[in-house]
């Protein structure tokens, strides 16, 4: 390529006036092997941009973030769940609990009865002696 | 649409997002990170692309206001870390390795540039955007990224005039 041409167009580019096409030939020209000396400064330049093109992203990108809302809502969920479970069993065992007192105190109660019936008895033991003995008494005196 | 379909969209353009972004953050990292938050902001609006005319030109303007506004926020820590004078030293040895290469040396002289000359050379130069696609992106009138680019051209020509003179003499 011939040196006015590039020089030509590097005025133009440092204006801002070159077209993308334009741009590209200047950067072919200055990539390739057979820079004027003259124009050598601007070889990292050129080089620069061509390689700058080049840079890609390597890491993987998510396309949601991980979310704290799931996290709560399934916290909320395991929290209720042994809410729930725990408030069933304790509610069982107070049960059995208060079933077990009261059939200790019914229990009790009979007991008692029971034993002063037992007492009541005896009592009519006697009572049926003292009415024998009477009749014999009667007996007697008639 | 789905989960390729959204990814077909895409993926033609996800270099060019990330080196943009790289180019404004220059840590490869941050750019990484600027090009994730891309993604999940388009996936969320992923039903509205049938409107937009241009997502290419919609997510390289994203790019630029996420990472204008990750550089305000990164301004306000640095200022602090100047204050102590702490890393001023091992920022100048970093810059005088990298001198040595002349490649990197354009890198170094597009990255002083501010930050709107960085996005048009970016866009220009690296990318192949025509005028008008970038003053869409950048939201400027496509004369004042002309003038822009010429200035932006015109001070990394002087710089390398000004090295390359050093190296000769």
């Amino acid at each position: 390529m011939e040196l006015a041409r590039i020089e030509f167009l590097l005025e133009k580019y440092l204006e801002g006036e070159t077209s993308l096409q334009e741009e590209s030939t200047l950067k072919d020209y200055f990539t390739s092997e057979e820079v004027h000396p003259s124009l050598e400064q601007y070889v990292p330049l050129f080089s620069y941009f061509s390689f700058s093109s080049e840079e890609t992203l390597d890491k993987n990108l998510q396309l949601k973030p991980k979310s704290k809302k799931t996290n709560w809502k399934w916290l909320s969920i395991a929290a209720s769940l042994t809410l729930i479970i725990s408030l069933y069993t304790g509610k069982t065992i107070q049960d059995q609990r208060e079933a077990k007192i009261a059939f200790e105190q019914t229990q009790a109660a009979l007991n008692l009865l029971s034993g002063n019936l037992q007492k009541g008895n005896q009592a009519m033991a006697q009572l049926g002696n003292f009415q024998k003995t009477t009749a014999v008494i009667f007996n007697n005196v008639e | 649409m789905n989960q390729t379909e959204f990814l077909n969209t895409i993926n033609p353009f996800k270099d060019k997002v990330f080196r943009l972004a790289k180019r404004l953050l220059v840590s490869t990292e941050e750019a990484e990170d600027a090009t994730q938050e891309l993604y999940f902001k388009l996936w969320k609006n992923k039903e509205k692309f049938a409107t937009y005319k241009n997502v290419e030109a919609f997510a390289m303007t994203m790019t630029k206001n996420y990472c204008l506004d990750r550089l305000k926020s990164k301004q306000a820590d640095t200022l602090k870390l100047v204050h102590s004078n702490y890393q001023e030293k091992g920022v100048g040895l970093n810059k005088k390795i990298e001198l040595r290469d002349s490649v990197s040396q354009v890198h170094r002289l597009i990255n002083e540039l501010p930050e709107q000359q960085r996005m048009i050379i970016q866009l220009r130069d690296v990318e192949q955007y025509d005028f008008d696609e970038i003053a869409k992106m950048l939201d400027l009138k496509p004369a004042t990224v002309r003038v822009s680019l010429s200035r932006a051209r015109k001070k990394i020509k002087e710089q390398l005039i000004k090295q390359h003179n050093y190296g000769v003499s």
